[in-house]
């Protein structure tokens, strides 16, 4: 069984590396920022959820992720703040509050304790 | 160990053999009939080999879904990619004005809801802020790899929303695969391509699956009492019961489900909020499906279609407000008109070209042999026992788009679409219609006659007018040299609306189709063409005038007989022969013309 850190510590980690991308200069490959903006955002808070099909998790994950993007692309676009920069980072933050929101809802449960007691 | 590998096997030979068979096929030889007349018979070897390899892994008992999934998703690249390699450009029109749209936002960083020409996107805008912040993230100058694409990615979503409704609608896992595999074969109207509709209906699947798995009632919704209003009780839950138990059954109720249904249904907003801004019909179709299941007490979310008009509504008076002021005489005149609706749809026969005949009557038989198997399927799960009133509400609740919308004839293809996923799942138990029922070896038999039927069908009707729906390069060529260079106020006459349209810079010109001018202009037209088109030109309130004639365009005229045969073809003859105008950039496959003296340009 896979811990119950594992999604968030990915998104953590994948948040934190786009920022330093948007910080640093834009990467060369486009890929990883399109997985990110596909999947990381939505992730963040269906992971809330602890449904077991991960292809549920996965749908749910995909569909939050674009209705999010989406929500900020407009919201950019209306607010005159359009770009890119701005976008990929409200989406990053938005990922972290996601997994803080988490992080609290497993050290309510114990888990977090409990998972680092068992080495994890 | 080899019950999994000749699966796989036949996937890999199935894809392998489809991915060789459609190197180097001849576009130009493409009939009126569309792809199918050029694609050679090693395609449907491919296919054949796909069909019959899913069907006997399905109709098995122990079959693990990991390898239906696999099928199913082969299935979606040899329909939905086949384009994309083949033609190499983006397929359909429409598509190509939606990249403009995102091209606009690209350069303006912002929106023009009072805009002349397709404001309609401005004021739904939804859609295209994602493509054009996708755009720029992904380092891209515009949209169309990812628009050529679309098909196949939309698919592929659905795919996940579609095992999650399925699911939730019964415990066979047969019924489930056979319907998704069948939603994939009958989906021919081409909704999905690069499109707010074809995006917003995953939103749409995904509220759809949530609901039918995490909000159903758990008790009877009313307490068994007398009174005024004993009958409707009565009533209520009977509808209840009869979707109860596979409702229960695949519900994963657990302590924890009020929680996760907090959660879940602010999914739900946050996806329906989107559908609100970004497309007019989508809107509609979700509270339409969302008030069917609360109606039929299949859904415990009572208050969430009251919710959904609220955003939806919301979005018009606030966002779209200036779209409505100018379309609203319309919209209330269109509100009630079924019979306009149903009939602006039907083409007629006499004036299509024969190839087209046949595309258009292999679509309407193919759709009516959809609805004729679901109802089939449905009536025989009734006889089983089974009362699918959530799959049935959901499968006739697209038709309120009859009444309620000012799309014309086009609603048709819509409701279809809409409808699709539970007509396919009823079709589907029209083969196995209760997990316990036998498996025969007749049932396999008609899966494969079924499969091969559809496909048929979806070839001719879903490819069935890439003749005028794909462009070549040359043509591209020609419309990016046109959208580049034209100067802001141009006036841009085209033979049709269809070819590489509007895809850069579309707010600089005032369009001008000639197909699409009263009678009498176009024929005016066609007895003399230099003086009309001299006249329609030389019109100094333009910044310039260009004529677009292409290869697309010829082909929309012959097919849909807007025009008599070979129109288009004698207009650019006699531009080519006249003195006052000039090719400024042509090819094989596309002309554009000015006034002589007013422009200069490349010409292949």
């Amino acid at each position: 069984m896979r811990s119950p850190l594992f999604e968030p510590s990915v998104i953590v980690l994948v948040a934190l590396v786009m920022i330093a991308w948007v910080w640093m200069g834009w990467p060369h490959s486009e890929l990883p920022v399109l997985l990110f903006l596909l999947i990381c955002p939505g992730l963040s808070f269906v992971q809330m959820l602890d449904l077991e099909d991960h292809a549920t998790v996965m749908t749910l994950s995909v569909a939050l992720s674009i209705a999010i993007t989406t929500l900020v692309a407009t919201s950019l676009l209306i607010a005159g703040a359009w770009h890119r920069e701005n976008g990929v980072l409200a989406i990053a933050l938005i990922c972290l509050t996601g997994v803080a929101l988490r992080a609290r809802q497993l050290g309510g449960r114990g888990l977090l304790r409990g998972h680092a007691r068992d080495g994890g | 160990m080899t019950s999994r590998i000749i699966p796989l096997v036949a996937i890999s030979a199935a894809v392998v053999l489809w991915a060789m068979s459609i190197q180097g096929l001849d576009l130009r030889a493409m009939t009126d009939t569309g792809l199918v007349s050029i694609l050679p018979v090693s395609t449907y070897l491919s296919l054949a080999l796909l069909i019959v390899s899913f069907c006997i892994l399905n109709h098995r008992q122990d079959t693990r879904e990991g390898l239906l999934f696999l099928h199913v998703v082969a299935l979606i690249f040899v329909l939905h990619a086949t384009p994309v390699i083949v033609y190499e450009t983006l397929r359909y029109s429409w598509a190509w004005k939606h990249v403009g749209i995102i091209d606009y936002i690209q350069r303006h960083h912002s929106l023009n809801p009072a805009i002349e020409f397709l404001s309609a996107y401005h004021n739904w805008p939804g859609f295209f802020t994602l493509g054009a912040f996708i755009t720029e993230v992904a380092n891209r100058k515009d949209a169309l790899v990812m628009a050529m694409w679309a098909p196949t990615f939309f698919n592929l979503l659905y795919l996940g929303a579609l095992l999650l409704i399925f699911k939730s609608l019964t415990r066979d896992r047969r019924l489930v695969w056979l319907g998704i595999w069948f939603f994939y074969l009958t989906n021919w109207v081409g909704q999905d391509y690069f499109a707010p509709q074809g995006l917003n209906y995953f939103l749409h699947l995904t509220i759809l699956g949530i609901l039918l798995k995490w909000f159903r009632y758990e008790n009877a919704p009313f307490a068994p009492r007398g009174g005024r209003f004993a009958f409707f009780r009565t009533i209520a839950n009977r509808l209840y019961e009869a979707g109860v138990d596979e409702a229960k059954a695949v519900s994963s109720v657990n302590g924890e489900l009020a929680t996760q249904r907090v959660g879940l249904m602010a999914v739900v907003i946050a996806l329906f909020s989107v559908i609100a801004f970004s497309h007019q019909l989508t809107p509609i179709m979700s509270i339409a499906a969302v008030t069917a299941l609360v109606v039929t007490f299949q859904c415990n979310a009572r208050s969430l279609p009251v919710l959904m008009i609220v955003l939806a509504v919301g979005w018009i008076v606030y966002g779209a407000r200036i779209f409505l002021g100018g379309e609203l005489e319309s919209l209330i005149e269109s509100f009630g008109r079924v019979s306009d609706n149903l009939q602006d749809n039907l083409v007629d026969l006499a004036l299509v070209s024969e190839g087209q005949k046949t595309v258009i009557l292999v679509g309407r038989g193919f759709s009516a042999s959809l609805w004729f198997l679901a109802l089939a399927g449905g009536l025989r799960r009734l006889y089983y026992g089974y009362r699918d009133v959530a799959a049935v509400g959901l499968t006739v609740a697209p038709f309120a788009a009859l009444a309620g919308t000012a799309y014309g004839g086009e609603v048709i293809f819509r409701i279809y679409f809409f409808s699709i996923p539970f007509a396919a799942f009823f079709a589907a138990a029209s083969v196995y219609v209760a997990p316990g029922a036998a498996g025969s070896r007749r049932a396999l038999l008609i899966t494969i006659l079924l499969s091969s039927g559809f496909l048929w069908g979806f070839g001719y009707a879903h490819y069935g007018k890439d003749r005028q729906y794909h462009f070549s390069k040359e043509e591209v060529a020609v419309a990016r040299y046109l959208y580049e260079m034209a100067p802001p106020g141009s006036l841009l006459i085209e033979g049709a609306r269809n070819y590489p349209s509007q895809f850069r810079n579309y707010e600089n010109f005032v369009y001008v189709a000639i197909d699409r001018e009263p009678r009498e202009s176009r024929q005016s037209i066609a007895e003399n063409p230099v003086a009309h088109l001299y006249r329609w030109m030389d019109n100094h309130d333009y910044t310039k005038s260009y004529l677009l004639i292409t290869r697309s365009q010829k082909a929309e005229v012959q097919s849909t007989g807007s025009m008599p045969p070979g129109s288009l073809d004698t207009i650019e003859k006699a531009l080519l022969d006249s003195s006052q105008f000039e090719l400024i950039y042509g090819n094989n496959d596309a002309k554009l013309f000015v006034l002589r003296g007013l422009e200069t340009g490349n010409t292949e």
